[in-house]
């Protein structure tokens, strides 16, 4: 599972969310670090929906914009966790190994440090 | 609608696939709109580089999905056994005469595939089914011309971009449009063979090496004017890039290709005599390889192809 994908379901985890709800969330959290063009996007929504990771949670109309919300399955939550974990394993190594070059406090607040 | 909406409409019209903007436009529409800069006018590049290569990327997967893995495998099959067929028979048809020239029986197999092709269409999908019959009219033409002296490439092309043209921007669309294309493209190579076979017929000297000719590419490769083999080649190469199952096997394809291309039309008026057999010989042997290639990706492509699937 890749970046983009991980960011999707991680948006969803806090509860259902429409396109561009899922759009707008990962930018703020990741401090635009992680961007969401909407055609790749919905290559993600498709395909994570084909896998049975999300789900359509429902439909509304607001202003006359057809908004699709989607919601995280058991098994999404797993998979997610599972992602993250192997994250997070990355994130600790690199942080290890780059810490001798730029300092523990660099390395802390740049990997990692997006909130 | 604005200006902005529309051009995203657009967009998404000329990129994804119809059936799937029946379940998704509204739902990409809106949030592109949400998405979209305060006092944006237009799509920015960055965006729309992206729903371009994510429509196209839909096109593919659904164009897998709709075949079944049986009828999957018995158009790829036939792809590799009618070639192999054709070529069988123009060897067995050959071995009590003297071959000159042993390329005809390599290039046979490919001819066949492409002229072949169309009549798989409604196995393949509709965007591969063009491209075989595109390559198929040239072909026939190219040997009308080669051997005969014919003006017809000229007929052809314009022909066929009118075809193409009402097939791709008149109303058909889906199964409709990929009727109308199998049988214009079945109609038109057929006229062409038939003309072909009554102009060998209705010539006075007739006689075995004609025969030959009829199968075999001679004439495409001793073509008196190279400009109408270049072209051949340019859309026998074009065709088998369009007919890749993956985009990135379609980049490492067409980069030697079009390499290939633009030394040998350069090349005839500088560095090769117009006849070059060298030249003539590296581009067959480029396309012998290509046809072998895309067979194979096609056959490993077919195993690993999955069930229909829904999309969301």
């Amino acid at each position: 599972m890749n970046l983009l994908q991980t960011s999707v379901l991680s948006s969803l985890a806090s509860g259902p969310r429409h396109g561009y709800g899922i759009v707008g969330d990962i930018e703020e959290s990741t401090g635009g670090r992680v961007r969401s063009p909407v055609g790749s996007l919905y290559r993600i929504l498709d395909a994570l929906t084909r896998d049975g990771l999300i789900i359509e949670d429902r439909s509304e109309v607001v202003d006359g914009r057809n908004r699709r919300y989607y919601r995280l399955t058991p098994a999404g939550q797993a998979s997610l966790l599972e992602a993250v974990a192997a994250m997070e394993s990355v994130v600790a190594t690199t942080r290890t190994r780059l810490a001798p070059r730029f300092g523990t406090a660099t390395v802390a607040t740049t990997i990692g440090g997006a909130r | 609608m604005n200006p902005l909406e529309k051009q995203y409409r657009m967009l998404l019209w000329l990129a994804y696939p119809q059936a799937y903007l029946t379940q998704r436009e509204e739902e990409l529409v809106s949030t592109l709109l949400d998405a979209a800069k305060p006092g944006q006018r237009r799509p920015s590049g960055r965006e729309a580089v992206d729903l371009v290569r994510s429509g196209m990327a839909v096109r593919n997967d659904m164009a897998l999905g709709y075949l079944r893995p049986a009828t999957t495998w018995a158009a790829t099959l036939a792809r590799v056994v009618l070639p192999a067929l054709a070529a069988l028979v123009v060897i067995v048809h050959g071995a009590g005469q003297p071959w000159t020239d042993p390329l005809p029986v390599l290039f046979l197999p490919f001819w066949a595939t492409v002229a072949l092709a169309p009549l798989l269409v409604p196995l393949v999908s509709a965007r591969r089914g063009v491209a075989s019959g595109v390559v198929a009219i040239v072909f026939i033409a190219g040997q009308i011309t080669g051997a005969n002296q014919v003006q017809v490439p000229g007929l052809t092309v314009l022909g066929l971009t009118i075809l193409l043209a009402l097939a791709l921007l008149g109303p058909l669309r889906g199964r409709h449009r990929q009727l109308f294309l199998t049988t214009a493209l079945g109609a038109a190579i057929g006229t062409a063979a038939g003309f072909r076979v009554l102009r060998i017929l209705a010539s006075p000297r007739y006689d075995a090496p004609r025969t030959r000719d009829m199968f075999a590419t001679r004439s495409l490769l001793d073509l008196p004017e190279s400009t109408t083999f270049q072209f051949v080649v340019l859309f026998v190469v074009i065709a088998c890039v369009l007919m890749a199952p993956r985009i990135g096997l379609t980049v490492a394809l067409l980069t030697p290709s079009i390499l290939i291309c633009a030394v040998t039309l350069v090349g005839n008026s500088f560095l090769f005599p117009a006849s070059s057999r060298t030249a003539q010989m590296l581009v067959l042997a480029w396309i012998v390889a290509l046809w072998a290639l895309l067979t194979l990706t096609s056959l490993l492509a077919a195993r690993r192809r999955q069930p229909v699937r829904r999309l969301a």
